[in-house]
């Protein structure tokens, strides 16, 4: 079980790292490996994974500015800023013991409200869904300048919208009899043109900034210190994202968005780079991680794509999570693999922290060029695919003069919008036909 | 950003554009080599748990890559764009809503040339072991009852056919993939579901779900089957999914058949051992081609009138 886990938490730090590549494009590299797995050992890899790739996901997001996984998108805007301003060992180290405390927290939440898990599900209706998107849509446009953010999220509705109906799955909109746009607008271009590219211009235009902090400070006392300073924004941040984390089909990406919106909104005076919104963001995704397994172990339901894959290759070996499956081996084991994938990320943290004084000494004109380039590529290599190669470009380069306009924004709200779209859309339609409204 | 790096950033993105588009280049041989195998349904459903048992046996066949289209519009894009060979599995509903008009951007014909297989599955009218509720209810309540299903297409005709036939009146609710419907009637969403074999086995086992009727005409033990207390066209059919080959010769398509053939005589393969897990699944490679055949298309034709 060791090994698995070592496995699945390396290969996890790997993933992060990677824009684009994530858990489920892990377990499809993995899948024949995966297939000689016995259930539990498989088991093991996926928690190590999964709880390796939200924490690896940050730290490319703080140094590069580019998200690992969906998850790690406020970690883009806050951390990357902090990177800039010369706390990116602090950006860092705050991330990595603020989930540690997250999935402590967690485990003892788990363990508190056991007798009562099975009632956590009910609050997962499709109406309860759609009132949590709403509501974070609603505080990540309230939390800058209203009109714009509106504005941004309509944007983000419409090109969403592009391609074919997600819930009738007949009708199209905006598709002019093109096959690629039937199949609706990709999320990488979308990504990398309107966020990744306004995140790497704002962080450019910060001046040459003091790297007094990355090289003296090198203490584990004062990273302690930084984050017991932000204790609170990482207990909110670990209710909310255990909450979230158990939300179909949006699990870890809503848990980090819902806690960076409430943090933003509940602090005076923000300012991008803040380190509460990133500790609370960051707890928040790794407490997600452990609570959106609960599901599957307990009711034998996968919430997320990888669930569902990890879910087929046991049903395959004739093991079906699920009641008649769990006991407290599974649960302690879960437990025992998160807690070493958190103390691996957070040793791993404090050597890196201390060579981020000399990432920061890159030319930053030349370290943009790669990241964009390095993307480039992936956005290739994704679109490729599916044979959508000269799909994926078009749509970046058509997507470049928003990015200019959007250049100074804050773009979190249209990309949280713009992925949440399909689901948002479904859950709208839905609700005429659950009241009996036609 | 200076001319220089963006001169070779440009010429870095030319060539690798260049080599992707090259590895995807038809492959002119006379044996089937490379299989790409799509995935036409959501990441979370059923029908991807099917294709990939299928990817990891077919791989010891030929070279094989699984595709997520994630959508019946973006399988069908890909498949034109695909000029290798390719294995498909599509809804058979598609077919239902593209033969009556209403699915246009999921316009693909099922012929004897391009058909594989196909599953005929009689599903299963299922309630949550909590709800109260079972076929008594359904039959002679006068109550509306809020009726789920996760069949892509236009279902919601089948179901207003099932409410015009009992005396309680059932609102459709669509989900996206079978495990969402099946959360949605755990946690009370919804009253009643339609659902495949394999979900039924799985929260049967755990005691959450309570089978009401199946699509059987037989039945299936206790549970009886629809067509005794709602006589209309469909209620005794089930439903089709099939399973397609294209952009490959009538040789390579029997290669395929014959390597499918050996994995389900195969007890040890993955998608046998799914289909062995699952309930209500009839494999089509058990009758021969041209029976197959007609019986897949008339099950897809029959949910038409």
């Amino acid at each position: 079980m060791l090994v698995s886990a070592v496995i699945g938490i390396s290969i996890g730090i790997i993933a992060g790292l990677i824009p684009g590549f994530g858990i489920f494009t892990s377990l499809i590299v993995l899948y024949p490996f995966l297939l000689k797995l016995d259930p539990l050992n498989l088991l093991c890899l996926y928690v190590g994974l999964a709880s390796a790739t939200q924490f690896s996901g940050s730290v490319s997001a703080i140094i590069y500015g580019v998200p690992g996984e969906q998850s790690s998108m406020p970690a883009v805007t806050e951390g990357h800023k902090l990177f800039r301003m010369g706390q990116g060992d602090l950006a860092i180290s705050g991330s990595a013991i603020g989930s540690f405390f997250g999935s402590f927290i967690t485990v003892a939440f788990v363990f508190a409200l056991f007798p009562y898990i099975e009632n956590v599900m009910y609050l997962f209706s499709s109406l309860a869904q759609l009132i949590i998107l709403l509501l974070v849509t609603i505080f990540l446009i309230l939390s800058g300048n209203i009109i714009k953010n509106t504005l941004m999220c309509l944007f983000a509705y419409f090109l969403g919208a592009i391609g074919t109906h997600s819930y009738l799955h007949e009708g199209t909109f905006m598709t002019f009899g093109n096959a690629d746009l039937t199949t609706g607008i990709p999320m990488f271009p979308v990504v990398l043109a309107l966020f990744v590219v306004p995140q790497l211009y704002q962080a450019s235009s910060i001046g040459k900034h003091t790297q007094k902090v990355a090289q003296d400070s090198f203490r584990v006392l004062v990273h302690f210190k930084n984050f017991i300073r932000h204790w609170s924004s990482a207990l909110r941040g670990t209710v909310l994202g255990f909450f979230a984390g158990m939300c179909p089909g949006l699990s870890t990406t809503l848990s980090s968005t819902l806690s960076y919106a409430v943090e933003k909104k509940l602090e005076k005076g923000y300012q991008q780079g803040s380190m509460k919104c990133l500790i609370a963001s960051e707890t928040a995704n790794n407490s997600g991680s452990f609570s959106m397994l609960i599901p599957l172990l307990i009711f034998g339901i996968p919430i997320v794509p990888s669930e569902a894959l990890l879910y087929d290759i046991n049903a395959s070996k004739g093991f079906v999570f699920g009641s008649t499956t769990f006991d407290m081996t599974i649960f302690y084991t879960v437990v025992f693999v998160l807690m070493l994938a958190n103390c691996v990320s957070l040793i791993m943290c404090w050597p890196f922290a201390k060579y981020i004084a000399h990432i920061n000494r890159v030319d930053k004109r030349l370290m943009n060029s790669i990241v964009l380039l390095i993307l480039a590529m992936v956005m290739v290599y994704i679109g490729s695919y599916t044979w959508q190669a000269w799909y994926y470009i078009i749509v970046f380069l058509t997507l470049l003069p928003f990015a200019y306009l959007l250049r100074n924004q804050n773009t979190l709200p249209l990309i949280f919008v713009f992925l949440v779209q399909d689901r948002l859309e479904t859950l709208i339609y839905r609700m005429p036909m659950l009241f009996g409204i036609n | 950003m200076n001319k220089k790096t963006i001169a070779i950033a440009g010429a870095i993105l030319i060539a690798v554009v260049a080599l992707f588009i090259g590895f995807n280049k038809k492959q002119d041989t006379a044996s089937l080599n490379k299989l790409y195998v799509v995935n036409t349904g959501s990441l979370t459903g059923t029908f991807n748990a099917i294709q990939n048992a299928y990817t990891s046996d077919l791989a010891n066949h030929f070279d094989v890559e699984l595709v997520q289209a994630k959508g019946c519009a973006k399988g069908k894009a890909i498949l034109e764009k695909l000029e290798s060979p390719a294995f498909m599995i599509w809804e058979g509903y598609n077919l239902v809503g593209y033969k009556s008009g209403k699915n246009p951007e999921c316009a693909l014909d099922i012929t004897s040339d391009n058909f594989v297989r196909a599953d005929w599955k009689y599903n299963y009218i299922v309630t949550s072991s909590t709800s109260g509720l079972g076929l008594d209810e359904l039959q002679n309540s006068d109550s509306t009852f809020k009726f789920g299903y996760a069949i892509v297409g236009p279902f919601d005709l089948w179901v207003n056919e099932l409410s015009s036939n009992v005396a309680s009146t059932l609102q459709p609710v669509a989900y996206e993939s079978s495990g969402a419907a099946s959360l949605a009637l755990i946690n009370g969403e919804i009253d009643y579901l339609v659902v495949n074999g394999k979900q039924v086995a799985n929260f049967s086992a755990q005691g959450k779900i309570n089978k009401v009727a199946t699509f059987n005409p037989e039945g299936d033990g206790d549970t009886p089957a629809i067509k005794s207390f709602a006589d209309f066209t469909g209620a005794d059919k089930g439903v089709v999914e099939f399973f397609i080959f294209a952009n490959g010769s009538a040789s390579q398509k029997q290669e395929l058949i014959d390597a499918l053939n050996s994995i389900h005589q195969d007890q040890n393969a993955n998608a046998t051992k799914w289909y062995n897990s699952a309930m209500g699944f009839v494999n089509s490679l058990n009758f021969d081609p041209d029976t197959a055949f007609s019986r897949s298309m008339s099950i897809a034709e029959s949910h038409l009138q």
